[in-house]
């Protein structure tokens, strides 16, 4: 090789390691955005807390809370309980709530059974699957498959985190210790736009991220709070979780925490206050004289609202689960979207009647919807039921 | 008229014809043949209807990025791909596409395929006619190339442009590989043809990254042929580090360097190759499962080259090039793993394989020099009239002479549901649409702009949980209304000899009304009353809010 071919080969090799280096930075900072994009958004410990925004006691008085309330204790004491009631009834009371009745758990014992794996394969036997698995990444939970698992995705997780449990709290799994924090992990990195019921994933969104930083979904897809605001509203008003009032009540914790943390952008909050205010005037219209609503709450049928359907055991349900949620949803509503006050009242009142009337036996069955409604009496005389609880001990 | 008396008639002299121009104009009437083939593959191209539907889809896009002078971040089509990493790969062949059909229709934008078609069968067939030396074997070759692309392609495919592109890599790389032939291929003063290489390849490639993600295929036949000099040097120098500094191994290797840095050329830079790898691997993964069949048209197609290949390899005298041999490789792999490789390989094996036979022929001719074919301006003057035959009778000619052609879009995809996008149009949903994707990009290109669907044939936009609600969906599987509704999904158009359970279940008019109906189509929407409306009639909040007799637990943080 001659010395021009020398030079030559130089020049090669030298342009062969600045090709090489330069895929290797290229290829190093690609991997550090793509684990940038992948990270988790920042979480705060404490879920935030909506309290309510209003007192009425036309809506339910002193007397009339203390009778429901003390018609729903969570008497779940015994073999197999199932982890409906037990989710519903740590939400609406709380992990601190003592009861005298001896079939009553206490909020401590609901919170055991439902993240600490020995307390659960107690009650429920060895055999029985357990309901926290450690997935590939965080801890997920069983979900619709019998009475041992939860009901709706992310139930569980939206309970603890209205019940105020951080997410430090300890939980222990099959497999060892974990805590909430690894149930919100596999929650965020396997949550869907498109899944079945994201309204329970899309609460706890709201109650824990500290800002509308984005994130990737296991599906590849960039979540923001728009995009689920826009998934929640995009189902029919009375498709989804106890016919679609859960969707109201998220859409309106998001509306509040947005006023702390900045969640939303300006035109999608326009537009979740125009939704909830049209969801408002159709349940101000199809609102039956009695107080309550039935399926058709999103005024779409033909039939004068004031018509009286037959109440049977089969349309209480119902009735029950929808007035009971809308007053919890109206409860923590700002005042662009609250209804005129004599709708609640009628609604507040036909509950109170209602419950009072109802077996035990039916208040047992009911229990999850119960605790709906006794949770939205609550809230509408200014606080939680742990602390009428509480103040209201005669009830207790 | 009378001469005068005693004049003597004189003969008539009249000056030859002789012509100006340079007798290099001057065709053989076998080029004529030539010619007139290429007119008529022209002719074909351009009458025959588009039917893969993801043009109609890619002139949509188009559309968006005219309209917007932007790149889409999400697919304009798909509204339920919002979120989902999106990258306009051919956003060029897009605008392209969008533009001919603002400029004239769908028979605009088959004119355009037409001629992207035409380049690369001419590009092709000189390729071809550099390595093989005859004529004659560069249009077989290119018959057999033309063979393999239709076996998985249709007309109109969007890899038409890609295909282009390969061809003029090919005919760059038989220019090189022809310098390299040459005795003084390694001396230091790079020949002038090369010195137009460089930048030809670099705009090839910038504007192929462009035009179709399958830039990939030209960096691999460019690494094949890089690898395969350096090997074929080696073996000669006896040395890899000698082979380094040969000019020609590091002329093919740099060559690869420069093709893959121009594909930077893009408006994603870099992402445009991850997103191409990660298309790639999810192709690869897609037809893993069924691989090439060998009782299907290209898996016979596949076998045959295998035989042919054996035949030529063992009956030629001219030596296998360490090249030849990568490339058979490297494109036979592909084409085991997805039978998407079929038209790159059938391309790439005539490439490889045409010097070769072009060889056998000459060996078996003997030492005997073909005879100059006559050459003649008649000739010349036919080729021309068959060119423009062709043009007139082409619909390309319709702008310029002004002829009125019966039937709207011919372009068109045949089997399109014209009588569906007149109602969809007519009668604007204000859901979504769910429609077999085939349409949906039919309709993408028929419809307003505003009209979302579904989803369209780039599936794999959209997230993991759409793709498999929709087969519910088309499969009649419980819960499948409901899921519609999750989507929003208030009309249905369903392709009543391919979804026929679906075309039978929606028939309830409680729950779906008809809006349209033919032989292959039915439109349902979903029959939902209007709900009335009603304005809030006054506030309360403000009765409820004095006389608060608790003040809100405060719950802080909870250990227990």
């Amino acid at each position: 090789m001659n010395r021009t071919g020398s030079y030559r080969a130089l020049i090669f090799l030298a342009i062969q390691i600045v090709l090489l280096a330069g895929l290797a930075a290229v290829g190093r900072g690609k991997s550090r955005e793509t684990a940038a994009r992948w990270s988790l958004p920042p979480v705060s410990n404490a879920p935030l807390e909506i309290p309510p925004l209003y007192n009425d006691p036309r809506v339910v008085d002193d007397a009339q809370l203390a009778a429901v309330l003390a018609k729903l204790p969570p008497r779940l004491r015994g073999p197999e309980p199932r982890i409906y009631n037990l989710d519903h009834a740590l939400r609406f009371w709380g992990p601190e709530a003592r009861f005298r009745d001896p079939q009553a758990l206490s909020g401590g014992e609901i919170a055991d059974l439902l993240l600490d794996h020995a307390a659960f394969a107690k009650a429920w036997g060895p055999k029985t699957k357990p309901l926290l698995m450690p997935g590939v990444e965080g801890l997920e939970v069983r979900v619709k498959d019998g009475f041992a698992s939860s009901s709706h995705v992310d139930h569980v997780l939206s309970t603890v985190a209205e019940a105020g449990l951080s997410l430090d709290y300890p939980v222990a799994t099959p497999r060892g210790r974990a805590t909430v924090a690894d149930m919100l992990k596999h929650s965020l990195r396997h949550f869907s736009l498109n899944q079945y019921e994201p309204e329970f994933s899309a609460l706890v969104y709201a109650l824990h991220l500290r800002s509308n930083r984005p994130w990737v979904s296991a599906e590849g897809q960039q979540i923001t709070f728009d995009r689920i605001a826009e998934r929640l509203m995009r189902d029919p008003l009375t498709d989804g979780v106890c016919y679609g009032t859960h969707r109201l009540y998220d859409l309106t914790v998001l509306l509040r925490a947005d006023e702390k943390r900045h969640l939303l952008s300006p035109e999608c909050r326009t537009r979740i206050v125009g939704y909830l205010q049209n969801a408002t005037a159709r349940l101000v219209a199809s609102q039956r004289r009695a107080g309550y609503w039935d399926k058709t709450w999103d005024n779409s049928t033909t039939s004068a609202p004031a018509d009286e359907a037959a109440t049977t055991a089969d349309s209480l349900s119902p009735q029950l689960v929808i007035t009971g949620h809308v007053l919890e949803w109206w409860a923590l509503s700002p005042q662009e979207i609250a209804p005129p006050c004599d709708t609640v009242i009628r609604a507040g009142q036909w509950l109170v009647r209602t419950v009072g009337d109802m077996e035990p036996k039916q208040v047992e069955e009911g229990y999850a919807y119960l605790s709906h409604v006794g949770r939205a009496l609550a809230l509408w005389r200014g606080n939680y039921p742990a602390w009428f609880l509480k103040h209201l001990p005669a009830q207790n | 008229m009378s001469l005068p008396i005693g004049a003597e008639r004189q003969p008539c002299v009249t000056p030859a014809l002789m012509p100006v121009l340079s007798t290099r104009w001057a065709l053989a009437w076998r080029h004529m043949g030539v010619v007139a083939g290429f007119c008529g593959l022209f002719l074909l191209f351009d009458l025959l209807p588009l039917d893969d539907s993801r043009v109609w889809l890619n002139v949509r896009h188009g559309r968006y990025i005219v309209e917007h002078h932007a790149l889409p971040v999400a697919d304009p089509v798909q509204p339920l791909a919002e979120g989902m990493p999106f990258v306009a790969t051919g956003w060029l062949a897009q605008v392209a596409l969008a533009l001919a059909d603002a400029a004239g229709g769908p028979q605009q934008v088959a004119n355009l395929l037409a001629a992207f078609g035409l380049l690369g069968a001419l590009l092709l067939a000189r390729a071809f006619y550099l390595r093989s030396g005859r004529l004659s074997l560069a249009l077989a070759g290119l018959a057999i190339a033309l063979l393999a692309a239709c076996s998985t392609l249709s007309p109109g495919c969007p890899e038409l442009t890609g295909i282009t592109c390969f061809a003029t890599l090919l005919w760059l790389a038989a220019k090189v590989q022809r310098l390299d032939a040459e005795p003084d291929c390694d001396t230091d003063r790079p020949s002038r043809t090369m010195w137009l290489v460089w930048p030809a390849v670099a705009v090839l490639f910038a504007t192929w990254a462009n035009l179709h993600n399958s830039f990939f295929v030209g960096i691999a036949l460019l690494a094949c042929l890089a690898i395969g000099r350096l090997v074929e040097v080696s073996v000669a120098e006896r040395s890899v580090v000698r082979a380094l500094g040969n000019r020609s191994a590091q002329r093919w290797i740099l060559l690869a360097e420069g093709a893959l840095l121009a594909t930077l050329v893009n408006p994603y830079g870099v992402n445009l190759w991850l997103d191409g790898l990660g298309m790639q691997w999810q192709e690869l993964l897609a037809s893993s499962g069924d691989g090439l069949s060998v009782s299907s048209f290209p898996g016979m197609m596949f076998l045959l080259s295998l035989a042919a290949l054996a035949v030529v390899f063992r009956y030629s005298r001219r030596r296998v090039q360490p090249a030849e041999v990568a490339i058979l490789a490297a494109f036979g792999a592909a084409v085991v793993v997805t039978g998407h490789a079929v038209p790159w390989y059938g391309i790439a094996f005539v490439f490889a394989i045409s010097p070769h036979v072009g060889h056998m022929l000459e060996a078996r001719r003997g030492h005997a020099t073909p005879s100059e074919p006559h050459r003649s301006f008649a000739a010349s003057l036919a080729c021309l009239l068959a060119i423009w035959c062709a043009f007139a009778f082409s619909p390309a000619s319709q702008s310029l002479l002004g002829r009125e052609r019966s039937g709207s879009n011919p372009g068109l995809y045949r089997a399109f549901p014209w009588g569906v996008a007149e109602y969809l149009r007519a009668h604007p949903p204000q859901g979504l649409v769910f429609a077999p994707t085939r349409w949906t990009n039919g309709f993408a290109w028929a419809c307003p702009a505003e009209m979302g669907f579904v989803m369209t044939s780039d599936a794999d936009h959209v997230p993991r949980r759409v793709r498999i609600d929709c087969d519910s969906v088309v499969r009649v599987r419980p819960g499948w209304e409901q899921l519609l509704r999750k989507y929003n999904v208030d009309t249905l158009v369903i392709d009543k000899q391919r979804h026929p359970d679906l075309a039978a279940t929606v028939r309830r008019p409680e729950r779906w009304n008809i809006g349209y109906e033919d032989d292959a189509a039915l439109v349902v929407r979903a029959a939902r009353a209007a709900p009335q409306v009603c304005p809030i009639q006054g506030g309360c909040c403000d009765e409820h809010r004095p006389g608060s007799t608790s003040a809100p637990v405060r719950r802080g943080r909870t250990s227990l």
